[in-house]
């Protein structure tokens, strides 16, 4: 008993000396001679800071955020809608719940894992770069492009939650007759209903996050509005447009929790 | 043996069967006749093979080696499909219900082998033969929490969910593994007599594990002993006394062989 223990005492040690030897090297290759906040930089960001204060608030320009916010929520629920289709078929496949044979579970959920993992490989940003590159700056690229890596995502989670239900009541769903098509229906997607929509209404708020970044290769919406108004040193109204950004993930967590309490009730 | 009251086939016949796990042998040659409507009371220790002989029976379990035939058919051909849920319901120790699922749609489950996929899943919307539902859940007088969700009941209540659905699935044979096991003599008598008015309304077959030899005598027509997965006896229960019983339960001889 007390081999064992001493050297793992002795790995954990020298695992330790590794990580500050590692820490003392970066700090040592710090350049401390330059000043941490470059010479304009301390009063753009007092700038910044007096924004907050003080957000813009004209009508045109709250027509403006508006525009945006619609764009970007749009987006983000096309996204979603999609990914909601595909990932629910392909997590349900992935999860092998509905194979008769062990060998027909093992090539469903290795194929369908597979191509799940490649979808989400790719980040959004990715996919809506090659997809303004192959069909414009158009809504279906953006919303593609959040379609494909969330299916990939949802269609994981939904896998893994199929497969962790409770053995016995689907046990007796069986001896009662039922199919595994009707043990989905009947015993498993009652039991994880909940969290899959919990779930993805986390999803869509991240999709709403996502789709608001999408300015980056173009596209209209709040991400957008964001960076014009950045580039020209306007402050206060990046502060509007993010509150409003803030103030819509609040909304779809009240919401998420509105529909979880009326679904457990 | 007691004598059959329905003349004819008879409901079950095993031959020889044997089921082994890794751990453990749980069924050792089992040779087994069960004439329609009788009530067969399977006593015997723990891990003595009472749930295995009921899986093996129900269709849950394949035996290793030997025959089981339900009604003159291999239940080997009848087990991956949904024809024998229509011979046979199974009953189990927790009850085993969806916790989720509002009452009506559990009972109704019990029509799972008959209805198509599109049916079951049109009646998580609409409730299909929704009659059956309402009568069954009204011969077991909780008519008014059909709506209600099933984990919101109490203990009692999922317990007459679970017969409901039985009476709904109109098996020919109602197997029940161990009904009582997690209820205090008076519930358990309770839950007896539901499970006697359900098998007596349509003359099932009924198989049970029990431990108690109370219920047993009240109840049941027949005793069946199992013992490291042997027959250990299978006599009419009024010749059910005390010296079988203690053999039976002896824990002495059951260590040392295993």
């Amino acid at each position: 008993m007390e081999r064992p223990r001493a050297s793992f005492l002795e790995s954990r040690r020298l695992l330790g000396f590794a990580l500050l030897a590692a820490l003392g090297w970066s700090i040592w290759q710090v350049q401390w001679g330059q000043p941490i906040i470059h010479g304009g930089g301390l009063g753009a960001a007092s700038d910044l800071l007096r924004g907050l204060f003080s957000p813009e608030l004209s009508p045109t320009f709250l027509g403006t955020v508006l525009k945006a916010s619609w764009h970007t929520v749009a987006y983000a629920f096309g996204g979603i809608t999609l990914a909601v289709a595909s990932g629910f078929t392909l997590g349900v496949v992935a999860s092998g719940v509905l194979a008769r044979t062990a060998p027909g579970r093992w090539s469903m959920v290795v194929c369908t894992r597979g191509l799940l993992a490649m979808m989400r490989a790719i980040h959004e940003l990715v996919w809506a770069w090659l997809f303004v590159v192959a069909i414009g700056l158009s809504p279906m690229a953006a919303i593609l492009a959040l379609a494909i890596p969330y299916s990939g995502i949802l269609g994981r989670i939904y896998a893994e939650i199929l497969q962790d239900v409770p053995e016995e009541p689907l046990r007796s769903l069986r001896s009662s007759g039922a199919s595994e098509w009707q043990v989905l229906l009947y015993g498993r997607l009652p039991a994880v209903l909940p969290d899959m929509l919990s779930y993805t209404f986390y999803r869509l708020e991240c999709a709403i996050r996502a789709a608001a970044v999408m300015s980056f290769v173009g596209v209209a919406g709040l991400g957008f509005q964001i960076q014009i108004s950045l580039d020209d040193l306007r402050f206060s109204e990046v502060w509007t447009l993010l509150f409003v950004l803030v103030g819509i993930i609040l909304l779809i967590d009240l919401w998420s929790t509105w529909v979880r309490r009326s679904l457990v009730r | 043996m007691s004598a059959s009251a329905n003349s004819g086939q008879p409901v079950y016949v095993l031959q020889g069967v044997t089921k082994t796990y890794p751990a453990a042998q749980a069924l050792d040659s089992i040779d087994l006749t069960i004439s329609p409507g009788e009530r067969v009371a399977v006593l015997g220790p723990s891990g003595s093979g009472k749930t295995s002989l009921l899986h093996v029976m129900g269709g849950m379990v394949l035996p290793d080696s030997g025959t089981a035939t339900i009604d003159g058919q291999p239940l080997l051909d009848l087990s991956a499909g949904k024809k024998l849920s229509g011979m046979v319901g199974m009953i189990h120790q927790q009850y085993d219900l969806v916790p989720h699922l509002p009452v009506i749609h559990n009972v109704l489950a019990g029509r799972l082998g008959r209805w198509s996929t599109f049916r079951s899943l049109l009646s998580l919307v609409v409730p299909q033969e929704r009659r059956l539902a309402v009568d069954a859940l009204a011969t077991l007088g909780i008519a008014e929490k059909m709506n209600e969700r099933t984990s919101r009941l109490s203990g009692g209540e999922q317990q007459r969910v679970a017969i409901a659905r039985l009476l709904v699935q109109a098996p020919k044979v109602i197997l029940a593994d161990e009904p009582v096991a997690s209820l205090d003599p008076a519930r358990a008598e309770v839950l007896m007599d539901l499970l006697k008015d359900v098998a007596d309304r349509s003359s099932n077959t009924v198989v049970a594990s029990l431990h108690s030899v109370h219920l047993t005598r009240k109840y049941f027509s027949r005793a069946i002993g199992l013992r490291k997965g042997r027959l250990h006896f299978d006599i009419p229960v009024d010749r059910l006394d005390d010296d079988l019983l203690e053999e039976l339960y002896d824990i002495e001889g059951l260590d040392g062989e295993t």
